[in-house]
């Protein structure tokens, strides 16, 4: 089992709250996963750099997308709470 | 389900509608007939679309009018977490339950292109995170040929229905098995393409260095079909890339025995010796190879895909789209969306993903689950300097019952065979390999091919002679 505290701050980090059947349930789930997942520390990794992946990462041109403003209304349409053409959020920085 | 009834390929259907044998329309109604009679049961779909009689009737004039795609009038169901622009696209989860799509995904693009019916938004586990779709926040998806058992996921929807007639075809998401897992599960053909074959745009990342769109089918004629319309290189995702595949032909077949050891299924294994009896009479040579990192590739997945997908869905703070939940502070809007917008999965898979990557465990395991991912590659790399393709049982079992693998563990074994593919990109496919008895059922189980990167052709090659063997 990991630690109540641990647990919580883990969720703090991941920007979730969690039910107390979940925090029962996920102490000791993510003990044995963690357990489990742990047994890559026993690898002895080989010199690999003769490997080349199929994919390599790419970088578009410069240049116009689309139209500006052309999607302004669908994307806002899709926010929980808005106010004209923004999206309303709370206060970041306290009084 | 009734067994043994022949059901329709693509290619016949699209044979009979070029000979006037049948109508898209036609099609279309022995799909809606089937989904009368199983949906109720097996609960596939998570909406037929209204629109499908008249999209069907709209193929036909096409057709008379002799335009329409290479796909024109075939029914195709969609995984719902691929977008398709004015339709609910939920990923399975409460967070994005009212969530329109604003665009088409790639994938649909194409197929919208190529002629193809949509009929609906197929069911998966929450954000595709699942072996069973249990985790699906809607409903829970049936195995038709034995209700009392899952279809696998996560595209668990994807396949029972394929299986069942809902659509003659089928498009899921494979991040460590999800098309490969139900297709073996519920006695269908399922494809995982070389990673950044099919493009990504518009689906609901999960493991963006892992996951990949492919198809769900009856043979391996009609993956073959399928991939060629979805495939391609795409300026929207930045790691697609054109396939430029060798024809060389497949002679012979590896088998890392030392893998196929510990639990799995006699059964299993006793179909999977027969396949490679029968290929080896139809003149393949079947050689054992070693790959030494292969039992530490699902550790390393568990590792690699939490911390990628903890940071795909860190976008959902109900803030810009999404499930919102009303806290006291900004900090308690984004815990408390997220804490109720999610499912129990996922959250366990965030949680796993932010752990990996903090500061201070970063390099034992996401750093070191780099370098084995790297070693695993060159295990295959070598091999594939011996073989030409690799085979392995699917999955070790065939369907589990509902609510026999509780704890997450257990549940992530199911994915032992199919997570190395995902991890080195290269394409795999799965093929029925008959069926065993369970509890006095015959439940399917499938055989899975592996290959180097882009070597589909070589993958539809053997499936097509795996087809050809008999199981009695």
């Amino acid at each position: 089992m990991i630690e109540k505290e641990q647990l919580a701050k883990l969720a703090l980090l991941a920007r979730v709250t969690l039910s107390d059947e979940e925090e029962g349930a996920f102490r000791s789930d993510i003990e044995a996963i963690l357990g489990y997942i742990k047994e890559i520390e026993n690898v002895r990794i080989k010199n690999t750099d003769s490997v080349v992946d199929a994919v390599h990462n790419v970088f578009r041109d410069d240049g116009e997308a689309h139209e500006s403003g052309i999607f302004t209304t669908e994307l806002l349409n899709a926010a929980p709470q808005r106010e004209g053409d923004y999206i309303k959020v709370k206060r970041i920085l306290g009084n | 389900m009734e067994k043994g009834e022949r059901q329709t390929t693509i290619v016949d259907a699209l044979k009979q509608m070029d000979n006037k044998e049948c109508s898209a329309l036609e099609l279309t109604e022995s799909c809606l007939a089937h989904i009368n009679t199983y949906e109720s049961d097996v609960d596939a779909y998570l909406e037929v679309f209204d629109s499908l009689r008249d999209d069907a009737k709209q193929a036909d004039t096409k057709r008379q009018q002799g335009e329409g795609g290479i796909l024109c009038g075939v029914p195709i169901a969609i995984k719902d977490n691929i977008l398709m622009k004015g339709k609910k696209s939920t990923a399975g989860s409460k967070m994005l339950e009212t969530y329109t799509a604003v665009y088409d995904a790639t994938v649909i693009e194409k197929l919208k292109h190529a002629g193809a019916v949509i009929v609906g938004r197929a069911n998966l586990d929450e954000f595709a995170m699942g072996s069973s779709t249990e985790n699906s926040a809607f409903k829970t998806t049936k195995n038709p040929h034995d209700f009392s058992r899952v279809p696998g996921g996560s595209s668990g929807g994807s396949a029972a229905l394929v299986a069942y007639g809902g659509a003659l075809v089928a498009l899921g998401s494979d991040t460590g098995g999800s098309i490969r897992q139900p297709a073996s599960f519920c006695g269908v053909v399922g494809l995982k393409p070389t990673y950044g074959s099919v493009s990504r745009y518009g689906l609901t990342a999960m493991g963006s260095s892992l996951d990949v769109i492919g198809p769900l089918t009856r043979s391996v004629a009609d993956a073959e079909l399928l991939y060629s319309v979805i495939s391609g290189r795409d300026p929207q995702d930045a790691t697609s890339l054109t396939c430029h595949s060798d024809k060389k032909p497949v002679r012979t077949i590896g088998v890392p025995r030392h893998f196929l050891r510990e639990g799995i299924d006699s059964d299993v294994v006793k179909n999977f010796d027969k396949a490679l009896e029968g290929l080896k009479d139809q003149g393949y040579t079947i050689q054992d190879i070693e790959l030494p990192t292969i039992n530490y590739a699902l550790a390393t997945y568990y590792i690699v895909m939490p911390a990628e997908a903890s940071t795909n869905l860190a976008r959902f703070d109900g803030v810009r789209y999404g499930y919102h939940e009303e806290g006291e502070t900004l900090l308690e809007d984004y815990t408390h969306s997220r804490g109720r917008g999610f499912g129990k999965e996922v959250k366990r898979r965030i949680l796993i993903g932010t752990y990996v990557l903090s500061s201070g465990y970063y390099d034992a395991y996401y750093v070191k689950a780099q370098a084995v991912r790297h070693a695993l590659r060159s295990d295959f790399a070598e091999a594939f300097s011996h073989v030409d393709v690799i085979m392995t049982p699917t999955t070790p079992t065939p369907a589990f019952r509902f609510g026999d693998k509780k704890d997450p563990l257990s549940m992530y074994l199911a994915d032992i065979f199919t997570v190395p593919s995902n991890l080195t990109g290269m394409p795999a496919l799965s093929v029925p390999m008959g069926e065993v008895l369970c509890d006095g059922k015959m439940l399917p189980v499938g055989l899975q091919i592996m290959a180097p990167h882009c070597g589909e052709k070589q993958l539809f090659e053997v499936g097509k002679d795996v087809e050809k063997l008999t199981w009695n």
